[in-house]
């Protein structure tokens, strides 16, 4: 009993440690070649990184629920619906209720608590894995910097953990109690697997195998193996599935007004599969390369070798049964089967985006935290067992200021952070500021126009959420579709954005329109970022920028 | 006839006493621009050595040419009095961030210009400058800067000055500046931004005579980061 609450309270200490650093306070040591090693505190806000496009656009979706009340699923471009259902808790505490009243923290806390509540998980298997390897487990998803930076990331990709693990735990908890309560917590974990990203299939698929080789390795091992009956009521299974089925099918009709989710949430697949097959391709080994070492151009490495080479070892004290209890086996030999066909089955898929490796790398946590127990109950003697607990604590050590750089100010959109994939850079957000600050000098103030002709224009419509009239254009030719309504790009706007693309064409137009031989006879214009190696030129029509060029408090 | 002398008299004193600002301030420009004998000099073009070209192709997403000003590649040379010299190699220099991510602030003048990873500082965020100390007042004829030339970047706020004293106080002359909206505070900027090749940005340094040479930007369109490969100075000590 007491032991139990020194590991409940152990764990939750655990848990605020890993909220505030997701929350960005956070003490490091930062060495320096020139001045002495001195501890230092640097913070990491959780809008200190912009909006990657992927973030912005959730928030978008979002906004649109937030403000009209209105979702569709879409089974094209988007995932699940329950990111966007979950934020709205979040909007109506921190903001105003609208997305132009919101903020970075407004959409970026929700992924923090999901990632937070993936701590608060092991509670639930601490008697499968063991309480030391619960607690290591904990701390080692508290300090990943993987975890740690997509856990500030508004994506699916954290609460898909966060319901697989739930339905892991739950399910563990069900076979150890069989009570129906938590066949019924199984089934709506996967439920919302399942309306949070179409990925969770190849979770479930892992599942299953890992459950079969599971049961299959026990019978082995014991003389008189109980028959499966015992563990699995079948009317249990039955409530397991009616929830799951009812909770997707919930978030997929919009809480029943769209008929036509459910058969699209089945649909996408196709979609996906073709999908596979594009710019984000990359060979098998991409994920475990990136996660062992990486390294580009000058400056730091990155790796997560300690969890990688704990999981390896947690692997095989669970398959040859050394270092882990009698008690431990099932549930770890699950998660060592489990978690090695969703490593396969991930790196198989061409298709690959650095956050999708969560899935697996949140198993191999678990495992490392069962391979450092049994790394240290391997070693014979006691200054051996001393030693390799030192090492294994200074290798944590080191992964958390790789955590600390991965999320703080200098490497947080950089493009040699391995979690940063195609960031966008602080240019952007200082062009949206700068249009923001503008239109205050303007007569129409955030009713100003401002035109956007770009292929791709994201994040800026989230970051130009504040501003009422902004049209975006793919090219100054190309009349946008309003309905049944052409119309043609706003050219008389006082402020436009174009793509290094629609540079030439966009400018022959306004000399021609403004009878001008040089645009900067008209226009004052700027080079800014969007993403590495990607410009946008922002235009303001001269008077427009002189009125604000001579604004006394211009934001600088 | 007396009278008429008198007169004459009279007028010269008063001319050479309205003319005396007049010379006294032209002969201050010349001894901060130089002396005359420099326009007397014959101009030969500056042999500039060029690293190799580590832009690897316009990347996809930047057509050809469309940049904030079309410029001529290879670059024109660049005529100056017979005799200048790179003045600014191995001289002492010093940063606003003196503990950079990446590099040492000594590396600006050490002659390294190519685009590799061993050949650049990384300077924090935000507005930073190097100050490269050339030991003597000297007259500048010209002052190239590389940034990063891996890859296409516009730098921000590139602002370039001379000085007479470390703490640019005194005499301080703004040789190039693109702060187009005074982000950097140093005024507002006339010139244009532009792309960093490996040709470097060559700035005009008008025979301006100094002894410090500041180079600033804050940040660049492919990140938050500020960049120096070299910093090079071209010119003659001063008489």
């Amino acid at each position: 009993m007491k032991r139990s609450l020194v590991f409940c309270v152990l764990i939750i200490a655990v848990a605020c440690g890993a909220l505030m650093f997701r929350c960005g306070m956070m003490i490091r040591v930062r060495s320096s070649r020139k001045k002495p090693s001195s501890l230092e505190y640097e913070g990491a806000p959780l809008d200190l990184k912009p909006f990657h496009c992927d973030e912005a656009n959730q928030a978008y979706k979002c906004g649109l629920l937030l403000d009209q009340g209105i979702y569709r699923y879409d089974p094209h471009d988007h995932h699940g619906p329950t990111l966007y259902y979950l934020t709205l808790p979040s909007a109506w505490l921190t903001s105003d209720g609208t997305f132009a009243g919101s903020s970075e923290f407004t959409f970026r806390i929700v992924p923090v608590i999901f990632g937070v509540g993936v701590v608060l998980l092991l509670l639930l298997v601490s008697d499968g894995i063991g309480r030391p390897a619960a607690v290591c487990a904990g701390i080692l998803t508290a300090i990943s910097p993987a975890m740690v930076y997509y856990s500030r990331y508004y994506i699916q990709e954290m609460l898909l953990v966060f319901f697989t693990f739930a339905a892991i735990g739950a399910g563990w908890r069900y076979i150890r109690t069989r009570r129906i309560g938590w066949a019924i917590a199984t089934g709506a974990a996967l439920g919302l697997m399942h309306a949070t990203k179409e990925t969770c299939i190849l979770a479930f698929a892992a599942m299953g195998a890992a459950l079969a080789a599971t049961i299959f390795l026990e019978r082995r091992r014991m003389d008189s193996p109980p028959p499966i009956r015992a563990y699995l009521k079948p009317w249990h299974i039955v409530a397991a599935v009616g929830v799951g089925l009812a909770i997707s099918v919930a978030f997929f009709t919009s809480f029943f007004t769209h008929a036509r989710g459910p058969l699209d949430s089945i649909l996408t697949y196709v979609g996906n599969a073709e999908r596979s097959t594009g710019m984000h391709n990359h060979p098998w080994y991409h994920y475990l390369k990136l996660l062992a070492y990486h390294h580009v151009r000058a400056g730091p490495w990155w790796s997560e070798g300690l969890i990688l080479a704990l999981a390896a070892v947690g692997f095989f004290a669970a398959i040859v049964g050394r270092g882990v209890s009698k008690d431990s086996l099932p549930l770890t030999r699950f998660l060592a089967v489990y978690t090695l066909l969703m490593t396969a089955g991930y790196s198989i898929i061409p298709y690959k985006t650095p956050w999708c490796m969560l899935g697996f790398l949140h198993g191999m946590i678990l495992l490392a935290g069962v391979g450092a127990v049994a790394l240290v109950r391997i070693v014979p003697t006691k200054p051996a067992k001393i030693i390799a607990s030192l090492l294994i604590a200074a290798a944590a050590c080191q992964l958390y200021g790789q955590a600390c750089r991965t999320i703080g100010r200098k490497f947080c959109a950089d493009q040699r952070n391995p979690y940063a994939y195609v960031h966008t850079v602080g240019d952007a957000v200082r062009l949206a500021k700068r249009i923001e600050d503008i239109a205050q000098v303007h007569a129409d103030g955030s009713s100003m126009f401002v035109t956007v002709i770009a292929q791709d224009s994201w994040p800026l419509p989230f970051y130009l959420r504040r501003m009422k009239h902004v049209g975006y254009w793919l090219d100054p030719h190309q009349p946008a579709i309003v309905g049944a309504e052409e119309l043609p790009p706003n050219l008389d706007a006082p402020v436009i954005v174009a793509s290094t693309e629609a540079q030439p064409q966009l400018e022959h137009v306004l000399k021609e329109k403004f009878n001008i031989s040089r645009i900067e006879d008209e226009f004052m214009f700027a080079f800014y970022g969007q993403r590495p190696q990607v410009l946008l030129l922002l235009y303001v029509r001269k008077p427009v920028w002189d009125a604000y060029m001579e604004k006394p408090s211009k934001p600088k | 006839m007396k009278r008429r002398v008198m007169f004459l008299i009279a007028g010269a004193v008063v001319f050479m006493l309205a003319a005396a600002p007049i010379l006294r301030a032209n002969c201050g420009k010349c001894a901060a621009k130089g002396t005359d004998s420099d326009k007397k000099q014959k101009l030969v073009p500056l042999p500039i050595e060029l690293p190799k070209p580590m832009f690897r192709g316009t990347p996809k997403k930047i057509p050809p040419n469309v940049k904030v000003r079309k410029e001529k590649h290879p670059r024109p040379a660049f005529n100056a009095p017979e005799g200048s010299a790179v003045l600014s190699r191995d001289k002492a220099v010093t940063a606003s961030d003196e503990d950079p991510i990446i590099g040492d602030i000594e590396q600006t003048t050490d002659g390294d210009k190519e685009g590799t990873d061993d050949s650049y500082i990384e300077f924090g965020p935000g507005l930073q400058h190097v100050q490269v100390d050339l030991k003597q007042n000297c007259v500048i004829h010209a002052v190239l800067i590389w940034h990063y030339h891996a890859e296409a970047r516009v730098y921000h706020d590139v602002i370039v000055q001379v000085a007479d004293d470390p703490d640019f106080i005194n005499n301080v002359r703004t040789l190039f500046n693109n702060d187009f909206d005074n982000s950097a505070g140093l005024g507002v900027g006339k010139d244009w931004e532009y792309y960093d090749t490996f040709e470097g940005r060559l700035i005009d340094g008008k025979s301006e005579k100094a002894r410090y040479v500041r180079c600033y930007s804050k940040g660049n369109t492919s990140d938050d980061m500020n960049h120096m490969v070299e910093v090079e100075v071209w010119g003659r000590p001063a008489k």
